[in-house]
């Protein structure tokens, strides 16, 4: 325990070093980069890089490009691919009728995760309101335990529960709606709701608490939804947020079930279409649109992107990123028509380059550096103990709980150096060790074990050597040298601890 | 009357690097009632500690009624009583919750009769908190816990500490009475002589962590003498009598200290030296033990301290 | 007998801090408690209302018994803290291990009285807390009552408030130095709180702090069967 926890401290103590190297030399000396467009005219590769690929239903491709310069009615500029400028005005009205693709919106998986948080502060629970105008009507709580949603009228009373098989009046004939992985919720333009569309691990139930109803859409019993996306499916206000107008559009959700499959659910008239891409297709993102007549689906890929064969060899994934960065970047993004069955036909692609990105700036450098100063004494286990455990320790905050994630972030971002004046410090550690532990063994074993226990873990294991052996010396009467206290022979001699003076006076007897 | 009840073999203590204790070789025979004496910080707390198993020696051992002091079972610690340095007890409980706490401890041996009696001849009052009680009255207390379930060995550290004479007395008169009566092992530290004159019947001295004396009172009364001697002219330059342990010279008198010297040896060494006289000054105890202990060269406390 | 007899002088000694601590929570609890069975009973109109997407926001709300369980959080670590001076840390001041110590009863015995008589004290929060529970439950002003798990967290939290107390204990039981590793039960228990208090697998945490309190327990006997008095 003690040894953990001074390898912990020696960890904060470092890292803290870090931060304040960071934030006090390194912001004070870095000023305010002038972005490029501000000072010289925009080049023909960086305008394409930053622009925005419309398409048109005949699959045209247009490049809109926001020049923030100019006024916001004037900051859309169109051109095509021969880099002719067609149209400029407000971004907001478009000329054309360019495809319009859902958002990735999503809760993210933190949020999803707070109705099981340990501590209170950061614990929810999913509540969805019925209101009667601005009064409540009911109240119905997601009961994680049990899995179904439990529905209280204004007095606290129970009035049903909802799960998997619907609306009931008694617990004991709900079946368990599983834990949400995603969910949106909005209220119809025509009232009547509010409404979820609750999206499992593998299934996808959409539960509308006014009708008490509840739809499953689709389940996958051997696929895991990892995304959802809608177009229209929310019947919502013209003008509100994620408004998509459904005289053009069939309202759709798109399911991303792997990293080459998405499963599509359609309306007016319902269907359901399964797009698979190939094993050896390199795109990586995909947008399915379908208007009336039609179903689109775009996909993007980039060679900024690693191969898949080394995504799970960190040490050759990140010896790739080093080496590609040096190059221009090379992308291209596709538009294909998808039929009934999901076969794909591709309408247009589009390619462009975009250059370099810059792999270093010189405040990392002199990060670097000042890490790898500050790392040199660190004890040879403790980088052992920070990439397998601390490490990990530290991402897995990431899905959990943020605030304490970037309260760690700064330790994820010290990495011992693994340089000779650590084995070398070690080593003398190793060497106080000796000395020190010399007069006071017990035993040989005892010894040697301190010994490359300090020469192991550095500073750390000498103070935890000395906070554990601390064991006063005196001088052995027998041999005359120095003697641990923690045994009662001396162990060079042998010789007990010292007898009475001789020269005292002793009286005994009755 | 001779099987030992205690008994220390080369016990040692070191705190830090520096010795609390060193050697101690003791046996205490059952039925004695011994007095634990010796100047501040010369060990007699730690010793007594580790009699009862409460320190770790560094070096030796030591046996309570046969049984290894750092393994006393709680048979063996039912048999001892043990009244602690400065009276320590549970501040906010009462007398009467301090005895039903240790009642269980002592299956039937507990005597509620005897503990009610010794409470009453103290003039207290069970209901009385500890927190509310005088020095005087606490340390009643521990006597009366300590001694009411009849324990076969008693050992009190210092359990005189602190109480005006008056209470002292009273105390001790307790004490005697009820050692007369039961017959029991005491073993105590004090560093009052007077007391432990009174009440004991054999004294252990411990010096420097070392132990100077175990013997009878009479004998360690006999041992050590003060011996006053005249001289005609100047007093010896050297002296060199067999058990010298101090001398003090002033003008033609020389005043000796000795320890188990025989009297014959006194007689012929003044005859030697050239005395004209000497006499034998009677030494309370106290004296006795003051200069059994003073170290040979030893520093003056005060200005008008003599050599 | 002898463990019911130090058990129930443990148990005294403790008892003024349980009074305390429980007397708090109730109190300030039950205020708490009606706040926010205030607060359940309003919902802003304009998040809901027709052709919008509700905020993600609107749909996570915190429990009725929140707050409370956050001033559980802290008193059963305050109880956790006082209960181990007390047990520990005050003989220390007023010499009274001598006392307790030599008697007919082994040194596990008296060390397990102690553990025992803090576990109960704590155990006794936890059912205030239950109490508070089936008060939430039963109000007519509340709409939604506290969720099982938020109740089961509250126990809990007197769990790792034992945690506190043994970490306390091992700080006043060890020997070592002040500038060396004196507080590191206190330090051990605090890293555990770091740990466990971020991930959201209550099974895990769960085994975690087992791990924790085997660790202290067994230094606790350790130290404790070992140390001079």
């Amino acid at each position: 325990m003690t040894t953990l926890l001074l390898l912990l401290v020696l960890v904060f103590i470092q890292a803290f070093a870090l931060e304040i190297f960071r934030t006090f030399y390194i912001y004070k000396k870095s000023s305010y980069q002038v972005q490029q467009s501000e000072k010289e005219p925009l080049d023909r590769r960086e305008r394409i890089s930053r622009s925005e690929r419309l398409f048109l239903l005949d699959g045209t491709v247009h490049l809109m490009y926001r020049d923030r310069q100019l006024p916001e009615n004037e900051s859309a500029l169109i051109y095509d691919t021969n880099d002719n400028l067609i149209w400029q005005g407000d971004p907001d009205e478009l000329p054309e009728s360019y495809l319009k693709w859902p958002p990735v919106r999503y809760i993210n998986t933190y949020s999803l995760r707070t109705y099981r948080a340990i501590y209170p502060d950061s614990r929810r629970s999913i509540v969805v309101p019925l209101l009667n105008g601005r009064e409540i009507e009911s109240l119905w709580r997601y009961e994680i335990s049990g899995g179904y949603f439990v529905g209280f009228d204004k007095d606290g009373n129970r009035i049903g529960y909802c799960g998997s098989s619907g609306f009931v009046q008694e617990k004991s004939q709900t079946k368990p709606l599983e834990q949400p992985e995603n969910f949106i919720a909005w209220m119809p333009i025509k009232g009547g709701g509010p409404v979820i569309l609750w999206a499992s691990k593998n299934s996808l139930y959409q539960i509308n608490f006014r009708n008490q109803t509840i739809e499953l859409l689709s389940q996958l019993p051997d696929k895991k939804i990892s995304r959802i996306q809608l177009n229209g499916w929310m019947t919502l206000a013209p003008g509100s947020e994620l408004y998509v107008d459904n005289e053009k559009y069939r309202p759709l959700i798109v399911c991303t079930i792997e990293e080459n499959s998405v499963f599509v659910i359609l309306r007016d008239p319902a269907e359901t279409i399964r797009i698979d891409l190939p094993e050896e297709s390199k795109v990586r993102l995909s947008h399915v649109t379908a208007t009336k007549e039609k179903i689109y689906m775009r996909a993007f890929d980039s060679s900024m992107f690693p191969p898949k064969e080394i995504t799970k060899n960190q040490k050759a994934l990140m010896k790739w990123y080093q080496e590609v960065r040096k190059k221009p970047i090379e992308n291209y993004e596709q538009l294909y028509e998808v039929d009934s069955a999901g076969n794909l036909t591709l309408l247009n692609q589009f390619e462009w380059t975009s250059d370099p990105r810059q792999t270093t700036s010189p405040e990392n450098d002199s990060m670097e550096k000042f890490r790898k100063t500050l790392t040199k004494a660190s004890p040879p286990f403790y980088d052992l103990f920070n990439r397998y455990i601390f490490r990990l320790f530290v991402r897995s905050l990431y899905d959990t709980n943020r605030d304490i994630f970037e309260l760690f972030r700064i330790f994820i971002q010290y990495a011992p150096s693994y340089n000779p004046f650590s084995y070398i410090l070690s080593l003398l550690m190793a060497g106080f060790v000796f000395f020190h532990a010399w007069p006071r063994r017990k035993s040989m074993a005892g010894l040697i074990g301190w010994i490359v226990f300090a020469a192991l873990f550095n500073i750390v294991g000498l103070l935890v050597y000395l906070a554990l052996n601390y064991t006063p010396t005196v001088q052995c009467h027998n041999c005359n040298k120095r003697r641990g206290l923690n045994t009662a022979q001396c162990p060079h001699c042998g010789a007990e601890l010292p007898v009475a003076a001789p020269e005292l006076n002793i009286i005994t007897g009755t | 009357m001779s099987e030992t009840i205690l008994e220390t073999k080369g016990l040692t203590k070191y705190f830090s690097n520096k010795a609390a204790l060193e050697n101690f070789d003791l046996q205490i025979p059952r039925g004695c009632i011994c007095g634990f004496v010796g100047r501040n910080g010369a060990g007699k707390t730690t010793a007594i500690k580790l009699m009862l198993g409460l320190l770790k020696p560094t070096a030796g051992s030591s046996e309570m009624l046969g049984c290894d002091s750092m393994s006393l079972t709680p048979k063996i610690r039912q048999r001892i009583g043990y009244v602690t340095e400065g009276h320590r007890l549970f501040r906010r409980m009462t007398i009467a919750g301090l005895e039903s706490f240790q009642k269980p401890f002592y299956d039937n041996q507990w005597d509620y009769k005897f503990f009610a009696e010794m409470i009453d001849y103290f003039e207290l009052s069970k209901k009385q908190k500890i927190k509310h009680l005088s020095n005087g009255q606490r340390a009643q207390v521990s006597l009366a816990l300590a001694l009411a379930p009849h324990p076969e060995l008693l050992i009190m550290d210092d359990p005189t500490m602190g109480l005006d004479p008056a209470i002292r007395r009273q105390f001790l008169q307790g004490m005697i009475r009820l050692i007369m009566q039961q017959g029991r092992t005491v073993l105590f530290s004090s560093h009052i002589l007077s007391d432990v004159e009174r009440v004991s019947n054999q004294i252990v001295v411990i010096d420097k962590g070392r132990l100077r004396a175990h013997c009878s009172i009479e004998r360690f009364r006999e041992s050590i003498k003060k011996v006053k001697l005249s001289f005609a002219k100047t007093v010896p330059a050297h002296i060199d009598i067999e058990g010298l342990l101090n001398c003090r010279i002033a003008d033609n008198e020389l005043e000796l200290i000795l320890v188990g010297t025989p009297q014959e040896k006194i007689t012929r060494w003044a005859a030697s030296a050239g005395a004209e006289n000497y006499e034998i000054v009677p030494m309370n105890l106290e004296d006795q033990f003051i200069e059994f202990t003073e170290p040979k060269k030893r520093g003056k406390l005060f200005q008008w301290e003599n050599n | 007998m002898r463990f019911l007899a130090l058990f129930k002088k443990e148990l005294r000694e403790a008892v003024p801090w349980l009074i305390l601590a429980t007397l708090l929570l109730l109190a300030i609890s039950w205020f708490m408690i009606h706040m926010k069975a205030y607060d359940q009973s309003r919902w802003h109109y304009n998040a809901i209302s027709n052709g919008k997407v509700i905020d993600t926001y609107m749909i996570f709300r915190t429990d009725i018994m929140l707050e409370s369980a956050v001033l559980m959080f802290f008193t059963s670590i305050g109880l956790g803290l006082s209960v181990g001076i007390r047990h520990f840390w005050v003989p220390d001041f007023t010499r009274t291990w001598q006392f307790l110590i030599h008697r007919s009863a082994t040194r596990s015995l008296i060390l397990s009285a102690k553990l025992t008589a803090a576990a109960t004290v704590l155990l006794c929060l936890s059912i205030a807390w239950l109490l508070l529970a089936g008060y939430a439950h039963i109000s007519e002003r509340v709409i939604v009552p506290p969720e099982s798990g938020i109740v089961g967290l509250g126990i809990f939290y007197a769990y790792l408030g034992f945690i506190v107390y043994l970490g306390t204990a091992l700080c006043a039981l060890t020997t070592a130095r002040w500038y060396t590793t004196r507080m590191f039960g206190l330090f051990f228990v605090f890293i555990m709180f770091m740990i466990i208090l971020s991930p959201t697998n209550f099974t895990f945490v769960f085994f975690l702090t087992v791990f924790f309190l085997a660790v202290l327990i067994i230094q606790i006997y350790e130290t404790f069967l070992q140390k001079e008095f």
